[in-house]
């Protein structure tokens, strides 16, 4: 018997198969640090420019024209894209900002739209052909828009509830004991703080990042197993239906993500609008 | 504006479930880093290690379901009192 080669082995190439010797290549993190292109030096900082800034430019420029192009010629009688644009704006309003945020929500329609239908459409980036790499699962994405929401509700809250009351009515909540609060009140201020807004990024990183990890695998071997024996066709058969059916699943949990992220957002924002009671 | 009550559902109780939820996580966390983190300085202050990093995690955690147990009952009491004068209206 041959002796199976280490998949880090020099000899081996990027992607093996099962005939070259080499051992199953199991995708890591290093699938998700892609070559730069190109990086750009302006005002002494780099810009690296790659697959994932471009997919998340072509996002952000599919979304803007689609939204421009459902509301341009605004008409009585919507054609097929207005109204598209129309459900796309209620499904928003309606199942997002009124029901978390009630009657203020409506001025939050855009920013919350755009979240999500930016989100919605970089996750679904993983498994469009072409693309098949979902923008948020490079952490600096998930990150920077947390961060524009925590300033958001952060800001709201202070002007809305004063700068101490949206501290205090956070940190000492209704019916727990007095005495109790010197343990909780550190612990809820670092909830507010911290804890929200690093799980808020993490959740939407960590799923659309195992989710590519998992696609990945399957993928690879459908192919590596790929060869003329009851093993081999066996083998990369069920990985191959595997892939499927997780694609199927995989969008699920891209446009439920995108919901989530959008969801937590309006929840965030509303309690900063009225507080706790 | 047309029926305010229809248009706009009880968008406090929604979004205090929605809220509870995801917050419970946070909770855990923050109740993790907080007191798992107290007890590894203490750790190093006083010697014992392990065991103030044990019982710090461990209070952490065992703080914040508390604490979500009593905004639960919290909420649940809310929403039997509402219930309980809308049935009075």
């Amino acid at each position: 018997m041959s002796v199976v080669k280490f998949s880090g082995d020099t000899s081996c190439p990027v992607t093996p198969h099962l005939n070259s010797g080499c051992g199953f290549p199991a995708p890591n993190a290093e699938i998700f640090f892609l070559e730069p292109y190109t990086t750009l030096h302006i005002a002494g900082m780099d810009f690296v420019i790659g697959k994932t800034s471009i997919l998340a430019a072509l996002v952000a420029i599919i979304v803007a024209t689609f939204f421009l192009a459902a509301s341009r010629p605004r008409k009585m009688v919507p054609g097929k894209l207005q109204s598209l644009g129309e459900q796309a704006y209620l499904f928003v309003r309606d199942q997002i900002a009124r029901e978390v945020i009630g009657k203020d929500g409506d001025r939050f329609v855009p920013f919350l739209g755009s979240i999500f239908f930016f989100v919605w459409i970089s996750n679904l980036m993983g498994v469009i052909p072409g693309a098949q790499f979902p923008i948020m699962s490079s952490l600096a994405f998930p990150v920077s828009l947390t961060l524009m929401v925590y300033i958001t509700y952060m800001y709201i809250g202070m002007k809305h509830q004063g700068p101490i009351k949206f501290f205090t009515s956070a940190m000492f909540p209704p019916g727990v004991p007095k005495a109790m609060y010197v343990l909780l009140a550190p612990l809820e201020l670092l909830q507010l703080v911290v804890t929200r807004p690093v799980t808020q990024a993490i959740r939407l990183f960590a799923n659309m990042f195992a989710g590519h990890l998992l696609l990945t695998t399957f993928t690879l071997a459908a192919y590596y197993l790929l060869s003329p024996s009851i093993i081999g066709v066996l083998g990369s058969v069920t990985s191959f239906g595997v892939t499927v059916v997780l694609t199927g699943f995989e969008m699920f949990i891209q446009g439920l993500q995108a919901f989530i992220f959008t969801l937590l957002t309006a929840v965030y924002i509303g309690g900063s609008l009225h507080a706790e009671h | 504006m047309k029926a305010d009550g229809a248009d706009f559902p009880n968008s406090d109780d929604s979004r205090e479930t929605a809220d509870m939820a995801w917050r419970s996580v946070s909770n855990l966390t923050a109740g993790l880093l907080l007191y798992g983190g107290l007890g590894w300085f203490l750790g190093q202050k006083f010697g014992h290690q392990n065991a103030f990093i044990a019982v710090g995690s461990i209070l952490g955690i065992g703080l914040a379901l508390y604490l979500t147990y009593a905004r639960v009952s919290a909420m649940d009491r809310n929403t039997t009192t509402s219930d309980r004068s809308n049935d009075q209206q």
